[in-house]
């Protein structure tokens, strides 16, 4: 793969990852930011796989991993906690 | 020759990675809609990141593929089961039409939608003529009681009721296929309710009054208060369930998280006549909001109000002690002020100052007088407080024998929550 297309693909792919924050703070309500924090997580994933590519390491695929197990599980008790808002106390 | 292909192949689906994410980011600042944030947000937490870890065969380094694979393999069914919960959690919280009509949910209708659901006082005088009004039924005696009461009720003309009863599946965030909001083809179980919801409107239907019907599903609590929302309530009607030991061990019954959430005042029926009625009211700004009530709504316009505030001044301790101060003729102003304002409304109206621990004594009081109806304003959802201190409000509401009218305070929202509740229709 040209590194120059690794190079770039890690580039645009923060410069999402700030846009991803813009979305975060831009959220109305918990919902809305959970959704912005489920993206930032997949942009996350993105930006450790491209730098992966770009050194030829794998280990940042598997900071990859874990990040996609921890978001995964904050969302469910996130959402959970929303449903059920008043019940949680 | 196979190299070239292989890169050739992983440089595309980065691009093409690249490109799903950066228009989901787009879309998400672009759409303020959670249903529409959703729908754009899975092009990027689905296939965009899939697209660039499959790129990872361009590296040709076993390590950093094998972590891909595992990568790939736990978001293929982990994202689908991220949305499913956000969608779930957002179904319930804005009303499940919301999906349905993205097109009309639109930027521009939140807020003219969402007013008199979180105006109090809109709420106040538009019942001033006709009022919407949500039953919760759920075909036990009890809840037969909250229809009889309704059907007792002189409503003001082209007042609105929607009987809602509800299938008793409560939704799990956690189960990958729950039933959703309204489903309308659940057909063997939910029979037997739509037939008690039917005898409950037949009762109900008078000319110049739009009776309807509808079954839901999902934990009654959530379903009925989203539904109560959904519906621009000025009033909900509940039953009271005498809680069995059982449910009084698992925690509340359905009726007291409602009257907990609701966004307009609760009724919850213990009688089917509304002619005495028993107004609490301490001066603050919640009794006001029930003073109101019980001045302006149409169906006070025939019911002897007596008026009743409690002071806890007088202890046990020092009955005697009471020199004539302020802090003494407190309560009597509130009562004044309240009796006051009822009579202006031209209400029957007598009044009286009780002494001793709120709740017991306004029960008490209400047992003597046998009155069939207690109005008291709520301090409402303080979570944490309410479950630590209980209210005196919880108080009567648990051990009264007549029934309750709770008037919660205004629903607080951030002025720019975008949430475009579905008008009724």
């Amino acid at each position: 793969v040209p590194e120059l297309v690794v190079l770039a693909a890690f580039g645009w792919s923060t410069v999402l990852l700030a846009a991803g924050g813009l979305i975060l703070l831009r959220a109305q309500d918990t919902l809305h930011r959970l959704v912005a924090l489920d993206v930032l997580a997949s942009i996350l994933i993105i930006v450790l796989t491209t730098l992966s590519y770009v050194d030829g390491v794998s280990y940042y695929v598997d900071a990859a991993l874990a990040l996609a197990l921890l978001s995964f599980a904050a969302t469910l008790v996130a959402a959970r906690y929303i449903v059920r808002r008043r019940r949680a106390l | 020759m196979l190299e070239a292909l292989v890169s050739g192949v992983a440089v595309l689906l980065l691009l093409a990675g690249c490109t799903l994410a950066t228009i989901a980011v787009y879309g998400l600042i672009l759409k303020p809609d959670l249903f529409e944030q959703l729908h754009v947000a899975a092009l990027l937490t689905g296939p965009g990141v899939l697209l660039v870890l499959l790129a990872s065969v361009g590296t040709r380094s076993p390590e950093i593929i094998t972590s891909a694979v595992l990568v790939i393999a736990f978001v293929l069914v982990t994202s689908s089961i991220s949305t499913h919960v956000i969608a779930q959690a957002g179904v319930l919280r804005y009303g499940p039409s919301q999906g349905a009509s993205v097109g009309l949910s639109g930027a521009g209708s939140g807020p003219a939608i969402a007013g008199p659901v979180d105006d109090h006082e809109s709420s106040l005088h538009v019942t001033g003529s006709a009022m919407r009004v949500v039953i919760a039924h759920d075909g036990s005696p009890a809840a037969n009681l909250a229809s009889d009461l309704a059907a007792a009720i002189e409503w003001p003309a082209g007042t609105a009721i929607r009987l809602i009863g509800v299938a008793d599946h409560a939704p799990l965030a956690l189960d990958a296929t729950p039933p959703l909001a309204p489903d309308r083809d659940l057909p063997r179980q939910e029979q037997a309710n739509a037939t008690d919801l039917e005898r409950a409107a037949i009762v109900l239907r008078r000319p110049g009054r739009q009776v309807e019907t509808a079954i839901l599903s999902g934990d009654p609590g959530d379903v009925i208060v989203d539904e109560t929302v959904a519906f621009g309530a000025d009033l909900l009607i509940t039953g009271s369930r005498r809680r069995g030991l059982v449910q009084s061990l698992l925690g509340w019954s359905a009726a007291g998280d409602i009257v907990d959430r609701a966004p307009c005042p609760v009724l919850v029926a213990r009688a089917t006549v509304l002619r005495d009625v028993l107004l609490t009211t301490d001066g603050s700004a919640h009794s006001e909001a029930a003073t109101e009530i019980v001045a302006r709504w149409p169906i006070f316009d025939l019911a002897r109000i007596h008026v009743v505030t409690v002071s806890p001044d007088a202890p046990s301790v020092g009955r005697g002690r009471s020199d004539a101060s302020e802090s003494w003729d407190a309560p009597e102003r509130a009562v004044d002020a309240t009796a006051g304002r009822l009579m202006d409304a031209g209400r029957d109206i007598t009044s009286a100052v009780l002494y001793g621990r709120p709740g017991a004594r306004i029960i008490e009081h209400a047992h003597q007088r046998s009155v069939d109806l207690i109005v008291i304003g709520s301090r409402g959802r303080t979570g944490l407080g309410r479950t630590l201190l209980g209210s005196v409000a919880g108080e009567v509401l648990a051990s009264a024998r007549c029934s309750v009218l709770i008037v919660n305070p205004p629903l607080r929202r951030p002025s720019g929550d975008p949430s475009p509740y579905p008008t009724g229709q």
